[in-house]
């Protein structure tokens, strides 16, 4: 049988019976939908925070710290022996001193993060609103939420707005003694963007613009290696050197685990929806197959083989799945767009930030095309062998 | 001359091995000729559609055999079958047997639409034939929207799609007014005639018998009677048809006070009629005393007896022993069937109490043997349980009974708890 008298035998059912079809194709579409969507859901959950805390370098970087900076301090000749490690593409280290924010009359203590622009980069650092700075000589600063609320200032204001920055260095004297100097840095800085961070108080300073200020020592350094594949080598040799090494990589690795566990909850749900749809469509096709006895029996007796009869079985109910499958995907993207609107006016009624709460990714989309087809197979296909292998004798006779 | 059809020994019996048998066709022997009109006539219940139904490949016989073309039916692999169907034969049934959800081209094609392209059968030639039967305007119409005579003469057309050298029709005015019949009737002819296709049709109604060459009395599962039309000149080799032609024929209104006498007289159904006889060959053979012959006679039918009235049973058994007292020297030459073993006997229930009760029922006599020798073997312990079960489950052509699957692991497991018993 040639695939266009197929076509033309199988689909009769939409016009004979268009009803029936399409609230046939309608419980199959709602059952690959309510897949979709909860499948979706944990995605762009997933998603959503990820792209919160990473940027895809973020993710190949490396957090190397030291225990105790008295007795294995992370100074230049250490950070020029890290960067020379194999597969190191990049490292810029982070300094902190505690300092004060004077804006107009308002003085505030904070802590200052002196880095290079590539450390945001690295760290997967994104600015809320404003931008981050880009030279390593620009006179801006980057301030936490944090500190742009102890201002009283609003967000939007705040941008561009003039500071002036006292650093506090700890210098030893020369009879051993610890003293603090107060390091004033005449330009003032202003305000290029603010992170979102509502707890933590800091400012971050781009390093050249200190003056004469040498800074020799780092808490904290960025290692981003070249490839994923050499984070756990690179990290081995780090450690061995004595520093503390930890890596967002490993934290996403754990968190995604969770969203997988998460997904696989969400999807069993929308399984039992699919089950139902399919026992539904098996059972339609069973009427049909009823309804058509007569008519099988007919073909056979004029020279109907049981494979053509079996086909054309088949293939209704992989069309009926087929369309069921598109209808879900349909609903999918029109429930989700319609639920994520509809949260996200009550976010930011709210106040809150508005997210994308589903995502269905390319892939889902052609597993769901290629199931729906399969569902379709195994629920037509104990219809189709039984109208194979009827009698065409009783099938003529049955009315 | 070769015959198209050839038919051996015909049997075929419904409910084959369960209680309720019932003997569709019995021994038909018949031969058909390229090119012949054979119509089988008789009333309702006679088998004639058995028959056709048995040539066309419908219908499985118990016993013997239909050959086409010097092909044996029963040999027929699945394939082959389905290109017989295809291009052998071309079936016209009573009740047109279009599908309705198709117009009539696509029904005229349907043949072919299974058949993949075969060269030649095209939308040309399906407009062609349908032209030829004077109905090419409803060529996109669908078939509730004609006529009965107009359905019937579409499926003529989808018979003759493949140009098959067969045509079957069960009775193809048999839902149609006389004009709308007239013109089927008719064009029938004319397929016969001109497209030289051989007609096999079968009709309860007199009125058409002169469309055929020859026609095949029927009652009972037997052909009674075969009579040649004298109008049509014969197709058949000569000494078979006119061998037939030379018997004279008897003379309808002769024949019918006969059969109604017949019929007055002995008001008993076939199978009575088996057991009365059963019972007297019993009697004969002195298995029985008078007594239990009447017993028997009285018993209802259900019950294993004959199933007559008292007074009935016992004026039967009074002239039976009338009979028998004076002719007792023919005890001797009556053929005797062997009086069946006890085995035999528990063989035959077992089987009886498997097929019972299962949807089902076996077609072919072979199949019925191979499942009674199973159930012997396994009765014997000459096989086992597992054995007894491959050999229902075996495909026919491979030895075994052919049952599927699961009705063979359910026969073998009724029968395992008989036998614990």
């Amino acid at each position: 049988m040639s695939l266009k008298n197929l076509i033309k035998l199988s689909l009769r059912t939409f016009f004979t019976r268009p009803a029936r079809t399409a609230l046939t194709i309608l419980a199959m579409a709602i059952g690959i939908a309510a897949i979709l969507i909860f499948v979706s859901l944990g995605y762009g959950l997933q998603k959503t925070m990820l792209e919160r805390i990473t940027t895809a370098e973020s993710l190949l970087t490396l957090d190397v710290s030291t225990v105790d900076p008295e007795v294995l301090p992370l100074n230049e000749e250490k950070l020029s022996r890290i960067s020379k490690i194999e597969n190191v593409e990049e490292i810029s280290p982070l300094a902190t001193l505690p300092g004060q924010i004077t804006l107009g009359s308002l003085t505030s203590d904070t802590t200052f993060y002196i880095s290079h622009p590539s450390y945001f980069r690295l760290g997967g650092i994104v600015a809320k609103i404003g931008r981050l700075f880009e030279k390593e000589d620009e006179k801006s600063v980057v301030i936490s939420s944090a500190l742009a609320k102890s201002f009283n200032l609003e967000e939007e204001k705040a941008l561009n707005s003039k500071i002036k920055v006292n650093l506090f260095l700890t210098v030893t004297t020369e009879t051993g003694e610890e003293k603090l100097e107060v390091l004033k840095i005449d330009t003032p800085y202003s305000i290029s963007g603010i992170i979102d961070d509502e707890i933590m108080s800091y400012a971050y300073i781009p390093i050249n613009t200190l003056g004469d200020l040498k800074i020799s020592q780092f808490p904290q350094i960025k290692v981003k290696v070249s490839q994923a594949k050499f984070l756990s080598e690179v990290n081995e040799k780090i450690a061995n050197m004595g520093f503390m090494v930890s890596s967002l990589s490993e934290t996403v690795k754990e968190a995604n685990k969770i969203f997988r566990a998460i997904q696989i909850i969400l999807g069993t749900f929308g399984v039992v929806a699919l089950i139902v749809a399919a026992i539904g469509m098996a059972n339609t096709m069973t009427v049909t197959l009823l309804e058509r006895t007569n008519e099988i029996g007919i073909m056979k007796a004029i020279g109907a083989s049981d494979k053509d009869i079996e086909r054309m079985f088949l293939f209704e109910s992989m069309v009926i799945a087929f369309l069921g499958g598109v209808g879900g995907i349909v609903i999918n993207f029109s429930a989700s767009h319609f639920l994520n609107a509809g949260i996200n006016t009550l976010a930011r009624g709210l106040g809150g930030q508005s997210v994308v709460l589903f995502y269905t990714p390319f892939w889902l989309i052609l597993f769901t095309i290629i199931f729906s087809i399969l569902v379709g197979v195994f629920s037509g296909i104990f219809p189709a062998r039984r109208a194979a292998k009827l009698n065409p004798l009783e099938a003529l006779r049955y009315k | 001359m070769e015959p198209i059809i050839e038919v051996k020994n015909l049997s075929v019996i419904y409910n084959l091995g369960k209680s309720n048998e019932v003997v569709a066709l019995e021994d038909v022997s018949l031969k058909i000729y390229p090119r012949e009109y054979i119509i089988f006539y008789g009333p309702s219940g006679c088998g004639k559609s058995t028959l056709l139904y048995c040539l066309a490949g419908l219908e499985t016989p118990t016993r013997g055999e239909v050959l086409v073309q010097g092909k044996a039916l029963s040999e027929f692999s699945q394939e082959e079958m389905v290109q017989h169907r295809r291009l052998m034969i071309g079936m016209i049934f009573q009740a047109y047997n279009l599908i309705p959800t198709l117009k009539v081209l696509d029904n005229v094609l349907l043949p072919n639409i299974f058949g993949g392209l075969i060269p030649g059968v095209s939308i040309e030639k399906a407009k062609s034939l349908l032209e030829k039967l004077g109905i090419e305007k409803l060529t996109n119409r669908y078939p509730a929207e004609l006529s009965g005579g107009q359905q019937q003469r579409v499926a003529i057309a989808r018979a003759l799609i493949y140009d098959p050298p067969i045509l079957f029709a069960d009775e193809p005015v048999g839902n149609l007014d006389s004009v709308s019949a007239k013109i089927v009737m008719d064009t029938l002819r004319e397929i016969n005639e001109k497209f030289s296709k051989a007609i096999i049709l079968v009709t309860h109604d007199p009125f058409y018998l002169d469309y055929a060459h020859r026609v095949f009395h029927m009652k009972d599962g037997r052909i009674v009677r075969k009579v040649v039309n004298p109008k049509r000149e014969q197709i058949g080799p000569f000494e078979e048809i006119r061998l037939i032609k030379k018997a004279p024929p008897r003379a309808k209104p002769l024949l019918q006070p006969r059969a109604l006498a017949q019929y007055l007289l002995t008001s008993f159904d076939r199978p009575v009629i088996r057991r009365l006889e059963r019972a007297i060959k019993k009697r004969m053979l002195g298995k029985i005393t008078e007594a239990q012959f009447r017993e028997v006679l009285d018993r209802p039918f259900e019950k294993g007896g004959v199933g007559l009235y008292r007074q009935t049973a016992e004026s039967f058994g009074q002239k039976i022993e009338r009979v028998l007292a004076e002719s007792e020297f023919q005890k001797e030459e009556i053929p005797i069937e062997k009086p069946l073993a006890e085995i035999d006997i528990r063989v035959k229930n077992l089987r009886r109490f498997l097929l019972e009760d299962w949807a089902g029922s076996l077609k072919r006599e072979e199949e019925l043997n191979r499942l009674d020798n199973s159930i012997r073997l396994r009765l014997e312990g000459k096989i086992d349980k597992k054995e007894f079960q491959k050999r229902l489950d075996l495909p026919f052509k491979e030895g075994g009974v052919g049952l599927n699957r699961r009705t063979a692991k359910n026969f073998t497991r009724k029968l395992e708890l008989t036998l614990l018993k």
